[in-house]
């Protein structure tokens, strides 16, 4: 058939006076009829079926040399529309091609499934960049939008499938940036409360506990104020004597009643100095006698100085004052007056 | 009922102003029995603040008058009887004392 097809063309385009076009032409055809040689059976078929019509035409026209050139061209038309048709069922081919692989894999181990969907995944996005550097086709654009929610929703529910990648990705950032903000002040919050209450606890547990114990262990200074002689005495909390002194062993007051008036102020700060080396920490002061107030004041403060010499800065261990002058009433018999 | 009620009153209040025993676990009676006296708490070694508050104390109690009127000897009763007449005499002169004073200012005052 293919021989005869140019045979007939040869022969009848040789007695005519346009040989150059036509010559032309019949290479194109003997290049498409290759094409089509190599098509399906059923494609062959159907060619025979539009040359057996092409020949009858020819043959029934071919008395005129005008009207045998119209009919040439015509059937060049015919030929291109064919041309476009198996276009179409090229990419129809593809499509089952396609189709026919997903199937076989879906058949198959889980294993290749997966893969296979991960393969679907790549070619979305294959998709959408290649459609990106081609704008115009429509049917790509839809796919794209379709792999695209697909994906917003596997990664973020939340998330809109219209919005584009970079407003998606600024909203994850925002998110983000916000849980983080969320936690710094979460935690900054509570751990400064919490300081607040530890320091308050260590500041309430430290003070009962210091006083309490300094009043627990607390020792007694007793100061015995008489007319013209004093006595001072250091005890432990117990009443056990540490300490004690007067005003007889003390030098500088043996003579006259001038110097006696200040015996409980001498005799205070001798025994307050001796007291130093006991380590006592906390003292009660218990005073004793049937005279002003002015006197107890000085013997008090003498024993302080006394205990605080030549350290400066050391801490008062005083804790507490209590006078405990007692009168009786109505008790013994006063002695009888002296004569003068 | 009064040592009982005391005990009470330890337990609900702890005033600084009610002389109480130190806490001298091996003294019993010490617990029982009130202390007698006065006593100041000295806050913060603050040690004049102190001796000024119980001044005042010692004043308002009515012992530093007591201190005043001391009285060492013994006295007779007859004795006492005299001295209590001399007394309402010398205190009867010096009102007649002041009463002529204050004529005599008066009018020297209004220029009589």
């Amino acid at each position: 058939m293919a021989v005869d097809l140019p045979s007939h063309h040869f022969s009848r385009r040789n007695p005519p006076f346009h040989s150059t076009p036509p010559y032309d032409l019949a290479v194109y055809l003997k290049t498409t009829n290759q094409g089509f040689q190599k098509q399906p059976v059923t494609f062959w078929g159907l060619r025979d079926r539009n040359c057996g019509r092409i020949v009858s035409e020819r043959h029934v026209r071919g008395f005129s040399s005008s009207n045998f050139d119209w009919r040439n061209l015509i059937v060049n038309e015919n030929v291109n529309a064919d041309d476009s048709m198996q276009d179409a069922e090229n990419r129809n081919s593809e499509k089952w091609n396609n189709m026919r692989l997903n199937m076989n894999a879906d058949a198959k181990a889980p294993p290749n499934f997966v893969q296979n969907r991960g393969n679907i995944n790549s070619r979305s996005w294959n998709n959408m960049r290649q459609n990106l550097n081609a704008p115009p086709n429509f049917m790509g654009n839809r796919e794209n939008i379709n792999s695209r929610s697909q994906n917003n929703l596997g990664q973020n529910v939340d998330a809109n499938a219209d919005a584009l990648p970079d407003f998606m990705q600024d909203k994850e950032n925002i998110n983000i940036g916000s849980k983080n903000d969320a936690e710094t002040g979460w935690n900054s919050r509570p751990m400064d409360f919490v300081r607040g209450i530890i320091d308050e606890d260590n500041f309430m547990k430290g003070s009962p506990f210091h006083q309490y114990q300094y009043e627990q262990d607390a020792d007694f200074v007793h100061i015995k104020m008489l007319r013209n002689n004093t006595f001072v005495t250091v005890t432990d909390s117990q009443g056990n004597i540490k300490l004690s002194g007067s005003a007889g062993p003390l030098k500088d007051l043996k003579s006259g009643q001038k110097l006696s008036r200040y015996a409980a102020e001498a005799t205070a700060e001798v025994v307050g100095r001796k007291a130093r080396g006991l380590g006592l920490k906390s003292v009660v002061m218990k005073v004793n006698g049937f005279t002003h107030f002015r006197r107890k004041r000085n013997a008090i403060m003498s024993w302080k100085e006394g205990f605080t010499a030549g350290s400066r800065g050391d801490r008062n261990p005083i804790v507490y004052i209590e006078d405990t002058t007692r009168k009786p009433h109505n008790g013994c018999r006063l002695p009888k007056k002296r004569r003068i | 009922m009064n040592s009982v009620a005391r005990r009470l009153s330890r337990l609900f209040r702890h005033s600084g102003f009610t002389p109480e025993p130190f806490n001298n676990g091996h003294h019993q009676m010490q617990k029982l029995q009130q202390c007698r006296g006065i006593r100041v708490k000295v806050i913060g070694g603050n040690l004049e603040a102190a001796l000024g508050l119980m001044q005042r104390k010692m004043q308002s109690s009515g012992i530093e008058r007591m201190i005043k009127q001391e009285q060492r000897f013994h006295i007779k009763n007859s004795e006492k009887r005299v001295l209590a007449q001399k007394n309402l005499e010398r205190k009867i002169r010096s009102e007649d004392l002041a009463r002529k004073l204050k004529a005599i200012m008066i009018k020297k005052v209004r220029g009589l």
